[in-house]
């Protein structure tokens, strides 16, 4: 196979294995009044053959005791076999490299490999008020939580990568929580047609005119509150010299997590002393994601306020004022997660400040 | 009450799946010149002169395929669920369990470049 010999390939991984999941849940609802609804229930899943992009390349763990000898140069027996302008066409190359499973490759991916597996279990709880008298009204909590073995090269567009790999050669280590699920998740959505107004419970005896200016108002609530996102930690510098595998730092086994105002933690929002590099030639011990120290939750609250005027028969005026993040709340950004690194246990930025839009509409 | 509801769904293979090879670009309206001058019969390419929205298409520059590009295909995808709902005056217990499994053919490009500029009076020509 001399596809890009002397450099990276990757390509589908050609065994695929039937991806399925499995969910089951369990419900208790109960009617209270004529018009609100609760619900309990719980929700469980499980994934078996997930995708994930697999780096075969990486040098067995054995070979990672001969230390300094993995980064001794040798003559490179690909020398002239390998075209001169690629990553390993040189004369030289190290002991380590020669070691790897495919030695004249810098990697080896596949590609959607069916090797991934996760579980899930959450409680929801469910409250509904049905639409009647101007007002409709639905909260949600649910606390999820999923544990996998990640998906690396997986990409949500606002979260950012999943977490790599430390090691390839010990995939079962790599278990662990989510990265992307917050522990908790509290939502409200509401609308309410103010009772005030020609027809309404309110001021019912109001004239046409009064009325064009006191009735018709609206207020849309919705609003979002959930705790933050488990750490990935990494370091800066990998020392492994495991060639192809990540790093992670050691723990030195007490919890990092710190508790008090974020605003007062913003330089240092975790115990970055609860952890340390590991030596040369040795993989670090933290899992993929803390399980105890997760990102600052956030807090978002969009309102909006409606005022309906009819003008004529068919002929209607709507004024919107609409607020994302109504409340300016500060949803800061998780701190860097990079041992070693500029921004090691600092948080650098936030979220959206409010954001304020007014709009007239004709209906006609 | 109560109600058993069971659902099996099957989302049928794509065999006109236009990232397969053997797929015939006149049917996308291209003048047959145009399958003469590509030398792969896969999607084409299509970038536009000018046009520098970074990513449209499949996260690429290009509309189509683009050489050594992942292009995810899930083919089949099968549904089965049941469950059973259970009514007592003002109680509703529900139950159920949902299976899903979705096999891919995952399609990497591997097209040979060739620039065909597209000329509404004449022929193509291939540079």
């Amino acid at each position: 196979m001399l596809t890009n010999v002397g450099g990276a390939i990757s390509a589908p991984d050609y065994d695929q294995q039937g991806l399925y999941m499995q969910h089951w849940n369990l419900s208790v609802q109960r009617q209270i009044g004529a018009e609100v609804v609760l619900e309990v229930a719980y929700a469980g899943s499980k994934g078996t053959h997930l995708w994930q992009n697999l780096q075969w390349n990486q040098l067995p763990d054995e070979y990672l005791g001969l230390k300094e000898g993995l980064r001794r140069v040798i003559p490179n027996p690909f020398y002239r076999i390998i075209p001169a302008a690629q990553a390993l066409g040189g004369a030289t190359t190290t002991y380590g490299q020669l070691l790897r499973p495919f030695p004249h490759f810098t990697g080896v991916t596949s590609i959607g490999s069916t090797s991934g597996s996760s579980t899930y279990h959450a409680l929801e709880i469910r409250a509904e008020k049905r639409f009647s008298r101007g007002l409709h009204l639905l909260a949600s909590y649910t606390a999820p939580k999923q544990i996998d073995d990640g998906a690396p090269g997986a990409r949500i567009a606002w979260m950012g990568e999943e977490p790599n790999f430390q090691n390839n050669n010990n995939r079962r280590a790599e278990r662990s929580l989510n990265s992307h699920l917050a522990s908790q998740r509290f939502t409200v959505a509401a609308g309410w047609e103010l009772p005030i107004g020609r027809g309404k419970a309110l001021a019912s005896g109001l004239s046409p005119l009064a009325d064009k200016f006191l009735g018709g108002w609206q207020i849309n609530w919705i609003s979002a509150i959930q705790t933050g996102i488990p750490l990935a930690l990494t370091t800066q510098v990998n020392n492994t010299n495991s060639y192809g595998g990540g790093s992670r730092p050691n723990s030195v086994g007490r919890s990092a997590k710190l508790s008090g105002p974020i605003r007062a933690r913003l330089d240092r929002y975790f115990d970055t002393s609860a952890f340390t590099q590991p030596e040369p030639f040795s993989f670090g011990n933290v899992s993929r994601t803390l399980p105890d120290v997760r990102g600052p939750g956030q807090v978002n609250v969009d309102l909006s306020l409606v005022k309906n005027l009819v003008l004529a028969e068919r002929v209607r005026l709507q004024l919107r004022g609409e607020a994302v993040n109504a409340f300016n709340h500060v949803n800061f950004w998780n701190p860097g997660t990079s041992l070693g690194g500029p921004l090691y246990g600092v948080i650098s930025g936030a979220g959206g400040a409010r954001v304020i839009q007014l709009a007239l509409k004709l209906y006609y | 009450m109560r109600l058993f509801g069971a659902e099996a769904r099957a989302a049928p293979r794509d065999y006109n799946n236009p990232f397969d090879t053997n797929f015939d670009m006149t049917r996308l309206g291209f003048p047959a010149y145009y399958r003469g001058v590509h030398p792969r019969r896969v999607f084409p390419s299509i970038t536009v002169n000018g046009y520098a929205v970074s990513k449209i298409g499949f996260g690429t520059s290009s509309i189509g395929p683009v050489n050594d590009t992942v292009i995810n295909n899930i083919s089949n995808a099968y549904t089965a669920q049941s469950d059973v709902t259970h009514a007592r005056a003002k109680h509703v217990l529900k139950t159920g369990f949902e299976y899903r499994t979705a096999s891919r053919q995952l399609h990497i490009t591997r097209i040979r470049t060739r620039t065909v500029l597209y000329n509404p009076l004449g022929r193509a020509s291939a540079c």
